[in-house]
């Protein structure tokens, strides 16, 4: 029986480095473990899970420079370095970040180093480290980086997965170049398009997502299906529910199309007065109040459709990873949400198809009354979160 | 408190129901942590990832002291009723032992918000030390330490005798306020009583100086010397007062059975090479997966 340190290594590992005299260093990354990791604090969220590590602190006694980023330790390394006037004014850290860079540019696009400009002299680091490659924060104010910071970096990271094949999916879906990630911009004509077209305008302004921005896009029908059918696992949906919205086939169509095909999603509850019927479909995802009284509005919403991006993307990798650790094989699809009844009719067949029963989706476990309803309507159905991965043994993965 | 899910569905097995896991999990040096590139996130993120996991494979746990305990009771709380048995109410699932007299300062609403998570454990002072119980002893004095060194040895030692294997992860070597730094305490009474153990060893601390002593390369840091140095009033201790009936302090006999046991006499259910694994990772998942492969496998 093979160890089990011979059968784990983690597909994605982030790494943020700061200079120890970064003042806002420390929370910076704290943040961002907190949003891409865990958050102990808010245990009632359903955090990612992506392993974050620090580099900042001395190495070793002595030392002045943190110990050396493994890239090669998980599959995908995703290095985010805060480039602040200390790390640029300190003699030994542009020689450290440039070692990173190095081993990244050898890596063959597996690994990623995003540099961070928290000062104007961030471009100054190191000649290795081009200045087209950074992050800039340092015009934005100081309470509005730690948002801004989290949406670039939740982007990149959802480019690095979806432009990678799968682990042993040699002849998998490399696009030529990298592909954007789409953002269908779902939306009633009635009160819905000053919204969507202001969201729009934002994305093309500020990000390098590809929108799709309704009929006029694309023909109506099976052709809009088609594009969302190909751009399966890098498309999202952003429902803005206007008062309209519900009362609109084609609407409903897109939710349900967007459900059909997994896509991630985000409803944006921009109803001013009200609906007569809440369309029952739009459950079971994240929602925004409009207008929000954040300070950056568009960042937040579309920060939470990123967020969904990453979660839908990452889990079914870290499933598979679990799997192996566990010795668990699994013959069903990742379910990156907690099933909810529509999902349990999709998985119906996806399940007499596999001969498999299981289904597994993140922790925390959904709640009992919510699970009674679905054992209910799929009583040959198993659902499962990663916790519990290492009680089942072979036999239970088959029915 | 939030209403966290029970789980019933029936036919989940239950493999570590039979086991009480001593929890030993505690800050590294702040410096220790920060030159493995990890912080305090990260140890709390462990500590509840292996309650976690534990609790749904039905193993109760004991934690000694650990002020975790309260700072995540709602986490707590919601483990236990999510991953509730029908024959273990909640409350025994966990219990938290507190020596005393920490137990003295235990604020009331700390006692609340642990009533349906934990059973507190209150271990009272060894009789022969002729104190009473209900007046506050500062450990700011050599009778002081004296005092507090007996009563955490006798909160250790009966945890000791009630679980049965331990998880060790993190801990001070410095600012502890009994005989040893109290992993070091802990790991030594569970090796030499023949629990086995689990050494995880990523976030350094205590854990990672038991593993080099294990290695027969004792630090320094597991000296008499480096400890009067560190703090004099232990010095004071050591010169003037008695511990008996517990045995004296004495670093180079901890050192040398540390050393007999060996990296290969932990008895913990996993491979030489798994438990070497497991002395450097700092991937959580591949920590727990390890915990509970060994778990899983014990006689």
């Amino acid at each position: 029986m093979s160890d089990t340190s011979q059968c784990y290594h983690p597909c994605l590992a982030v790494y943020v480095l700061w200079h120890p005299s970064f003042e806002r260093g420390e929370e910076l990354a704290s943040q961002l473990y907190a949003d891409l990791c865990n958050n102990p604090q808010r245990p009632a969220e359903r955090s990612i899970g992506i392993p974050v590590r620090f580099r900042s602190g001395p190495g070793a006694p002595g030392e002045r420079l943190p110990r050396e980023v493994a890239l090669d330790e998980a599959s995908h390394s995703a290095v985010i370095v805060l480039v602040d006037d200390e790390m640029v004014a300190d003699e030994d850290w542009g020689p450290y970040v440039a070692r990173v860079c190095e081993q990244v540019q050898q890596s063959d696009g597996r690994h990623r180093v995003y540099p961070v400009s928290l000062s104007e002299y961030a471009f100054q680091l190191d000649p290795t480290v081009a200045a087209a490659n950074f992050i800039r924060l340092h015009e934005n104010s100081p309470e509005n980086q730690p948002q801004l910071l989290l949406n670039r970096v939740t982007h990149e990271i959802c480019r690095l997965l979806l432009n990678r094949p799968r682990a042993g999916d040699e002849q998998g879906n490399l696009a030529a170049g990298p592909a954007p990630i789409t953002v269908f911009i779902s939306h009633a004509k009635a009160g819905g398009v000053e919204l969507a077209e202001e969201v729009r305008n934002y994305i093309h302004g500020n990000l390098q997502l590809k929108t799709f921005f309704d009929a006029q896009d694309i023909p109506y029908g099976a052709a809009w299906v088609e594009v969302l059918r190909e751009s399966v696992g890098r498309s999202a949906l952003l429902v803005l529910e206007s008062d309209a919205y519900a009362s609109r086939e084609w609407c409903r169509n897109e939710v349900l199309w967007a459900r059909h095909f997994r896509a991630p999603m985000v409803v944006v509850n921009a109803i001013s007065d009200r609906e007569p019927r809440r369309f029952p479909y739009l459950g079971n995802v994240p929602t925004l109040r409009w207008p929000t009284a954040t300070a950056l509005p568009y960042e937040t919403m579309l920060g939470m459709l990123l967020y969904e991006v990453l979660r839908f993307a990452y889990f079914p990798r870290r499933l598979e990873e679990l799997s192996r650790l566990y010795a668990v094989p699994l013959k069903n699809p990742a379910i990156p949400f907690p099933p909810d009844l529509l999902a349990a009719l999709q998985l119906k067949v996806e399940s007499a198809a596999s001969g498999s029963p299981l289904f597994v989706y993140p922790d925390p476990p959904l709640s009992t009354e919510e699970m009674r309803l679905v054992r209910q309507f799929a009583p040959e159905l198993c659902f499962t979160t990663p916790t519990m991965l290492p009680l089942l043994n072979k036999d239970s993965t088959e029915s | 408190m939030s209403s966290a899910p029970p789980l019933t569905d029936a036919t989940v097995p239950t493999p570590l129901g039979h086991l009480r896991i001593g929890m030993s999990i505690s800050e590294s040096p702040d410096d220790d942590l920060a030159a493995r590139g990890l912080g305090r996130m990260h140890l709390d993120h462990a500590f509840v990832e292996i309650a976690r996991h534990l609790l749904a494979a039905g193993a109760s746990l004991s934690y000694g002291g650990d002020h975790r305990v309260a700072g995540f009771s709602q986490i707590l709380f919601d483990l236990v009723r999510t991953y509730d048995l029908p024959d273990k109410p909640n409350p025994e699932r966990i219990r938290n032992y507190l020596a005393w007299p920490l137990y003295l300062s235990l604020k009331a609403a700390v006692r609340a918000a642990l009533k349906s998570v934990a059973k507190i454990i209150e271990v009272p002072p060894p009789d022969d030390l002729g104190i009473d119980p209900k007046t506050f002893i500062a450990p700011d004095t050599v009778a002081g330490r004296r005092v507090w060194s007996r009563c955490l040895t006798a909160m250790r030692s009966q945890m000791n005798e009630e679980t049965d294997a331990r998880i060790f992860l993190g801990g001070r070597l410095t600012g502890f306020k009994g005989k040893y730094p109290g992993l070091v305490e802990e790991a030594h009474r569970a090796i030499t009583s023949g629990k086995p153990i689990y050494l995880l060893g990523g976030f350094g601390g205590c854990t990672a100086a038991i593993i080099e002593a294990l290695r027969g390369n004792p630090p320094e840091s597991l000296t008499t010397e480096y400890h009067r140095q560190a703090d004099p009033l232990y010095a004071q201790m050591l010169d003037t007062a008695s511990l008996a009936p517990d045995t004296p302090v004495d670093y180079p006999s901890l050192i040398n059975d540390f050393h007999c046991t060996g990296t290969t006499g932990l008895h913990n259910g996993l491979s030489q090479a798994d438990n070497e694994r497991l002395f450097e990772t700092d991937d959580i998942d591949e920590m727990v997966a390890l915990v509970l492969k060994g778990l899983a496998s014990l006689p």
